[in-house]
């Protein structure tokens, strides 16, 4: 946790109480999270634990079934807070047939820049990601890693105040990784809140606070070494096997409940 | 507002990365009016017609038919009637009977009503020739005076097809081509992606709008200018209302693409939208004439945009009416394309939420 970090002040987004059902799938079942202005915040779980919900919603492309997403204190979806958010979804959600640039300039017009300034942002953001060269190439003739990169500069055009970031490091080599976690440790430091999902542990390591969701729940919250500390774990995987095993013990006991209901 | 002008001039700067597509928008449209052009001049054939009978009648009768058919013979009855039925010819003159026996492959009006026209004019032809000078006036005052209106007798398939095929080929590749666009939004992501930030759905569509709009206006241009000036069909209207009945159209198009995409989840599911909502619509442009239909199938009509389309055309190009005695049929294309834009930003509900 950064000592600068004032727990006391507003929240940059606050769920509380998040519910969504796809069909028999619980996606988020009372999930509860603030993420603060300065602050990394990872999310980690298995696949299908509720964390790109959790991010959908925060964002406001997710409606919940019950609860709320705050973002700035709006409650979300609010489109007024929008252009204060940056959102990078797993998908690389880019026009093949426009360029670099292309790309860059289009979102930043539908953030409301104008074009002076979206160019301008747009050249920064080429050279952030290392994209430079390829800035006038069809997105189409990008590689994996590169619409990667590109992904993120879409999502960070408009110099968002929060950043939600889902698997942001997937496809990316181990040397851009290591890259694009110092550039989000720059931006947390300069105020923006960063809220990123992962499944790689080393970038857990690197966050200042994580919440580990297992069926659409925070299990655990808090630093790595206190997560760590609390659960009498080496590995932070581990926490997720002893809730695991929790589950399946508490599940006989809760089925009947369940089905009544 | 903002949005939708980036909007829009993304969509054209996307074009402008896939040539391909651009060259299917602008090139194929041209090479269709091109074949339409060629096949139907193909189907204006000179029937071939046997002679049957003595030599010396057949040769001054196949003089009066040259200029209309292909003649052949004299044959013997039991010869022409096989090569007729053979399908070599189309139609025998039996001379040697009185009157004379006409027998006419009928399998195909493209070749039986042609045969049968040079026939009877090369009969009425021989009559007159038969009469004494002083007579030839009588039989030129007793020859009715034919006059046309909407064409001539020289109107073609082609000419007749043109406004039809105007309107359906800007129709189809607008709605294709809008209609995938807007699911590869959907697809790809960049839609959700475009909804996270602040803008409205109704700044996408219109951006969608505007775009399409313009390409669609562009291709019309094109297509228009073949069919009329290179190719000759008649436009007696002008430019400028034929361009604005079809640029309606390809508006209503695009609104029913971007609406119906929202129902596909492939491009493939978006192809199979074309025997559904295309394909019936040609058989309601105005190739057929529905005057003598069951009264559901002229109800159905009016649920059809081309309907409207298509009328609206004929009546331009070639009866050259008023572009005010039109505007019934642009209004009902203008409430098609409200009514589906209007489902097109509901149906978008789905993704952006929130005011």
């Amino acid at each position: 946790m950064l000592p600068s970090m004032d727990m006391t002040e507003r929240p940059a987004a606050r769920t509380t109480g998040l519910k969504k059902r796809f069909g028999k799938v619980q996606a988020l079942d009372g999930l509860d999270l603030e993420i603060h202005s300065g602050e990394i915040l990872g999310l980690i779980g298995p696949s299908g634990s509720g964390k790109t919900s959790l991010a959908r919603a925060v964002v406001g492309l997710l409606t919940p079934d019950s609860g709320k997403a705050e973002v700035f204190g709006e409650a979300m979806p609010s489109r007024k807070v929008l252009s204060r958010v940056g959102y990078m979804a797993q998908a690389d959600a880019l026009y093949d047939d426009l360029d670099g640039l292309g790309n860059l300039c289009y979102f930043a017009a539908l953030q409301g820049m104008d074009r002076r300034d979206a160019k301008r942002r747009a050249e920064v953001l080429v050279d952030f990601v290392g994209l430079r060269g390829h800035e006038k190439r069809r997105v189409r003739d990008y590689s994996g890693g590169m619409r990667k990169r590109l992904s993120l500069a879409v999502a960070l055009v408009h110099e968002p105040e929060l950043i939600v970031l889902d698997e942001p490091t997937v496809g990316v080599d181990p040397r851009l990784r290591l890259r694009f976690w110092e550039e989000f440790r720059r931006l947390a430091s300069d105020g923006a809140a960063i809220l990123a999902t992962t499944h790689v542990m080393d970038e857990a390591e690197r966050c200042d606070r994580l919440a580990l969701v297992f069926e659409g729940r925070v299990i655990a919250e808090g630093s790595p070494d206190g997560i760590r500390a609390s659960f009498g774990v080496k590995e932070l995987e581990e926490v997720f096997l002893i809730a695991a095993a929790g589950t399946a013990s508490a599940d006989d006991a809760a089925s009947d409940g369940r089905s009544e209901a | 507002m903002k949005a939708a002008f980036a909007t829009a001039g993304r969509i054209l700067r996307q074009l402008v990365g896939d040539p391909r597509t651009l060259l299917l928008i602008f090139v194929a449209p041209v090479f269709v009016v091109f074949l339409l052009n060629e096949v139907v001049a193909a189907g204006d054939v000179r029937p071939r017609i046997a002679l049957v009978g003595e030599a010396s009648r057949a040769e001054e009768y196949a003089g009066f038919l040259r200029d209309k058919a292909e003649v052949l013979g004299p044959w013997d009855a039991d010869a022409a009637a096989a090569k007729l039925s053979g399908g070599a010819v189309d139609a025998v003159v039996d001379l040697g009977k009185t009157p004379p026996l006409v027998t006419v492959d009928a399998a195909d009006p493209a070749t039986s009503a042609p045969a049968m026209r040079a026939i009877q004019a090369a009969f009425a032809s021989l009559a007159s020739s038969r009469l004494p000078p002083f007579a030839a006036p009588l039989v030129a005052a007793s020859k009715p005076e034919m006059r046309f209106i909407n064409g001539s007798e020289t109107t073609s398939t082609f000419d007749f097809l043109a406004p039809v095929l105007l309107g359906f080929i800007v129709f189809f590749f607008t709605f294709i081509l809008s209609g995938i666009a807007f699911l590869r939004e959907r697809t790809s992501g960049t839609l959700e992606r475009a909804f996270a930030a602040p803008i409205g759905r109704s700044d996408l569509v219109l951006g969608y709008m505007i775009g399409f709009g313009i390409i669609a206006a562009a291709q019309t241009a094109l297509v228009q200018f073949f069919i009329v000036g290179v190719y000759h069909a008649p436009n007696v209207a002008g430019f400028m209302p034929a361009l604005a009945v079809s640029v309606s159209l390809s508006l209503v198009a695009l609104a029913m693409g971007l609406f119906l995409s929202a129902f596909a989840n492939s491009e493939f599911q978006m192809l199979q939208f074309i025997p559904i909502v295309i394909i019936p619509q040609i058989l309601f442009a105005g190739i057929f004439n529905l005057r003598s239909g069951p009264g559901w199938i002229q109800g159905l009509s009016f649920a059809f945009p081309l309907t409207y389309g298509g009328r609206a055309l004929r009546d331009l190009m070639i009866r050259g009416r008023s572009f005010a005695s039109i505007l019934p049929d642009l209004a009902a294309l203008w409430a098609f394309g409200a009514a589906f834009i209007a489902l097109a930003v509901i149906g978008l509900g789905k993704f952006r939420k929130g005011r």
